[in-house]
């Protein structure tokens, strides 16, 4: 025969009850107590944010945290150009020599660039918002075909601490590829630096506590240096775009797929982005700078090429720059540091003369 | 909903802070509506499979009550919540399999079939295995007249669904979990002592240890394995990774049992140092362990048929554990192998108990435990290889890589040791910080003594919390979720 399952055990005394209710409400505020104090360091300046700060959007916020204003308009005229968008547009401007050739010609502009990794219109409006604009001001931004997808965010596979730090809660509940269970999920991420920052200050926190144990090299503070090697990005991107080619066909837009309603993600932000440019009386323009040829050709569905050319057409802040040569792309869509010193050259240029210049014909693949 | 989630957390506070307001006859409603809640939060429309399950266990349970006496009746209500439970569970969990190898074995004999006409590819519904057993013992314990049926429907779906522990066990049963819900609430400070420490002990586990190893080990089991060395270092970090993982769930779910005044029964008795295969089965899962024993094994004829008999009714059993933790050839082989020990250790019972008696003469006890716990621990892992592969290629590299591509391997990593992916270094340290834990826990009883002890407990409880503040409540699901 089976042994016999135990009886559950015998029950306290109501007394005891009362005392073992008090005890859990006391608990329950401590611990909102610790977890208060315990996020306290979880901010974009936190000590350990700032030794494991490790991917550009986190940058983003720390360099808008630190830009000082008065520093920033002491140029004669003294207007911004904010360049704000995704690693298109972090690749293709190098903002040192831009505004070095703007001085030399004595420009009322210079450039403060804000470019990031899947930075496209939704994250991008999270930053725009933040700019100290002032009439007169400059925002450019970059639109490219692939982030009108219909399942964007999916796609891109964004951590929810990435939407944290740059959309407000509404815009998290607003997003229509998450289910209800997703959205809730990211809603309650409540003190919200606290889970901005919390990958950062993980690995601020790791480095230090392997050095004590490896006594290796102490760990330093990741600065410029460390977010703005185009080298390091050049050479993953090499690396990624042979896999790409490849395998990876997911990364191919079809026309189902391809959203142009102003429900899809980056639509939306696109519309945030716009109100936010008129909040700060800054114009706005939108750039479009092509990936190479064959990605073109090889990536984007013939419909959406066309949808994407007709959608264009129809943007009136929109500004085309020139298609770079196919050798001056580091991988199917980043500039490398050619294609870079020819972008900045001619954005120093249309800031001159503002041409709204013409989309490059689709030639592929090239005659020999 | 996973524990380990924003959402768990907000949604335990939410439930505790209504919870301990509300009058007793109605904590039963507001446990079950947010039991329910949490199991269909991800996919609502799996509720419907519980909600099936609840409704013919509870009628079959009382017409198998009604019909006492009349023993014909009353199995074919028996044998309703048996088919309906059990097919459940063969549909969504075990129809692809077995008609995947219905198939194979045609197109073996020269039929050419295509598998994916008949392939369904049905999501498994979480904690299926779990609840269905949970259920079918309750109506197989009242046809044996061990216990009554429950007289409230709605005390009955909340002994189905009761969120601690509905998804990875403890497997309940009902003498034990479901008077507790007739019972008025009461609540010690030593429950909630003990809950708070367990929620923080096995959130500690699950996103320091278990999150980690499995991080570690991952790419390792992607590929076929490459390095006897590597490849033995993976197997040992993931059979300390999914004790750790498994036993932290338990660790949750019996503390917030704790907090809101029930008693779950534990499923693990310190089964990561054990000096025999028997010995860590009867430690190891331990609800899951005994519900075998007790609707499987002694109704087979337990060990009372004779030695070849026992043998035979252990390989069943092992076999069916096998086939409960998934559908497919890896757990099969998994529950076998398992079984192949057990019958070697009761074949070698004689000799084994001389070599125990000849250690002990020479003053080697201690170390002859700890060879035994070794040598058990490397025959779990290697057994786990099987467990943990997503493939059988995979699996059969491993074996290979591991035992039977010589020492070659093992000779060049122990030589050029500094060297060693510093993760699988990590891996290492992790086991060892688990076997220090586990063997303080034997012999000092450290958990008894920090929750005995007020300072110690808010010093440790403090850390613990700091700690899954700063590692983040967040990561892969529990390993045991996926059955």
């Amino acid at each position: 025969m089976p042994r016999p399952v135990p009886p559950p055990p015998p029950q306290p005394t109501v007394a005891e009850t009362r005392a073992g209710v008090r005890l859990v409400a006391v608990l329950a505020f401590a611990i909102v107590g610790l977890m208060l104090v315990f996020a306290i360091p979880y901010s974009v300046r936190g000590p350990m944010v700032e030794y494991g700060r490790s991917n550009g959007a986190s940058w983003n916020r720390y360099k808008l945290k630190k830009m000082s204003r008065k520093k920033l308009r002491l140029h004669e005229g003294g207007r911004i150009a904010w360049l704000v968008g995704s690693s298109i547009l972090r690749d293709s401007f190098d903002e040192k020599l831009v505004n070095r050739l703007l001085e030399e010609e004595g420009s009322e502009y210079r450039v403060r660039k804000f470019g990031q990794t899947r930075g496209a219109s939704a994250l991008s409006a999270g930053v725009v918002r933040r700019l100290p604009m002032e009439p007169g001001d400059l925002v450019v931004h970059n639109v490219a075909a692939e982030n009108f997808r219909r399942d964007w965010v999916d796609f891109s596979e964004l951590p929810g601490w990435r939407l944290q730090l740059w959309l407000k809660p509404h815009e998290i509940w607003a997003i229509q590829e998450w289910s209800l269970a997703e959205r809730l999920e990211e809603m309650v991420a409540v003190p919200r630096d606290f889970y901005s920052f919390h990958e950062d200050h993980m690995e601020g926190t790791r480095l230090w506590l392997t050095w004590a144990i490896r006594q290796g090299e102490r760990p330093e503070k990741r600065t410029k240096s460390y977010h703005l090697t185009y080298k390091k990005s050049e050479l993953i991107g090499r690396l990624k775009s042979a896999r790409r080619r490849g395998i990876e066909s997911s990364y191919r837009v079809e026309d189902a797929d391809f959203d142009l309603s102003p429900e899809q993600f980056n639509m939306r932000g696109l519309a945030t982005l716009r109100r936010a440019a008129k909040h700060g009386q800054a114009e706005l323009v939108l750039v479009d700078i092509p990936p190479r040829q064959e990605y073109q050709a090889t990536f984007l569905d013939e419909g959406v090429r066309k949808r994407w050319d007709e959608w264009r057409a129809e943007q009136p802040e929109l500004v085309y720059f020139p298609q770079q040569l196919e050798d001056d792309y580091y991988d199917m869509k980043h500039p490398n540091s050619r294609g870079r010193r020819s972008l900045s050259r001619y954005f120093v240029s249309w800031l001159n003369h503002r041409q709204v210049g013409a989309p490059t014909p689709l030639h592929w693949p090239p005659d020999d | 909903m996973l524990f380990n989630s924003k959402i768990f957390v907000a949604f335990i506070a939410l439930t505790l802070s209504v919870y301990y307001f509300l009058p007793d006859r109605l904590k039963v409603f507001w446990l079950l509506g947010l039991s329910w809640l949490f199991y269909g939060f991800w996919e609502p429309q799996l509720l419907t499979l519980i909600l099936l399950s609840t409704g013919v266990d509870y009628l079959c349970g009382k017409r198998v009550a009604q019909h006492d006496g009349d023993r014909s009746r009353q199995k074919r209500w028996l044998y309703l919540s048996l088919a309906t439970n059990l097919g459940i569970l063969g549909f969504f969990k075990y129809h692809d399999f077995f008609v995947g190898e219905f198939v194979y074995a045609l197109n073996w004999f020269g039929w050419a079939v295509d598998p994916e006409r008949y392939l369904l590819h049905l999501v498994l519904p979480v904690g299926i295995s779990f609840y269905t057993f949970q259920t079918m013992a309750y109506t197989i314990d009242i046809y044996r007249g061990d216990v009554k049926p429950a007289d409230d429907f709605w005390r009955f779906a909340l002994y189905v669904a009761f969120f601690p522990q509905l998804v990875a066990g403890p497997v309940e049963r009902a003498p034990h979990l479901l008077p507790q819900f007739s019972r008025p609430f009461r609540l010690s400070q030593k429950m909630v002592y003990e809950g708070v420490f367990l929620i923080l002990l096995g959130f500690v586990k699950k996103v320091v240890v278990a999150d980690r190893l499995a991080r570690y080990i991952e790419p390792y089991y992607e590929d076929l394995a490459q390095n006897g060395a590597d490849a033995a270092m993976a197997m040992l970090c993931f059979t300390c990774q999914i004790y750790v993982d498994f036993s932290s769930y338990s660790d949750i779910a019996i503390g917030i049992g704790l907090l809101l005044g029930y008693h779950i029964r534990p499923n693990f008795n310190l089964p990561f140092v054990v000096p025999s295969i028997p010995e860590r089965w009867r430690r190891w899962h331990i609800s899951m362990s005994h519900w075998f024993r007790d609707y499987i094994f002694i109704p087979l004829g337990g060990s009372r048929g004779g030695t070849v008999r026992t043998q035979i009714n252990i390989m069943i059993v092992m076999f069916l554990s096998g086939l409960w933790h998934g559908a497919s050839n890896n757990f099969v082989m998994w529950g076998l192998l398992n079984g192949a020990t057990m019958v070697s250790h009761r074949i070698l019972k004689t000799p084994l108990r001389s070599l125990s008696g000849a250690a002990k003469t020479l003053g080697l006890q201690a170390p002859y435990y700890y060879v035994c716990c070794w040598n058990t621990f490397c025959t779990i892992a290697t057994i786990n290889i099987f467990f943990r592969c997503p493939d059988w290629e995979i699996a059969k590299s491993y074996v290979r890589e591991i035992y039977l591509s010589g020492i070659g391997d093992y000779v060049v990593a122990w030589q050029t040791r500094a060297e060693l992916n510093v993760e699988l270094k990590w891996g290492l340290t992790w086991i060892v910080v688990v076997f220090l834990a586990h063997e303080s826990q034997r012999y000092f009883g450290l958990k008894d003594r920090i929750l005995a002890d007020r300072r110690a407990w808010t010093v440790v409880c403090i850390a613990m919390f700091w700690t899954v503040v700063t590692f983040g409540i967040s990561g892969p699901q529990f390993i045991y979720y996926q059955f």
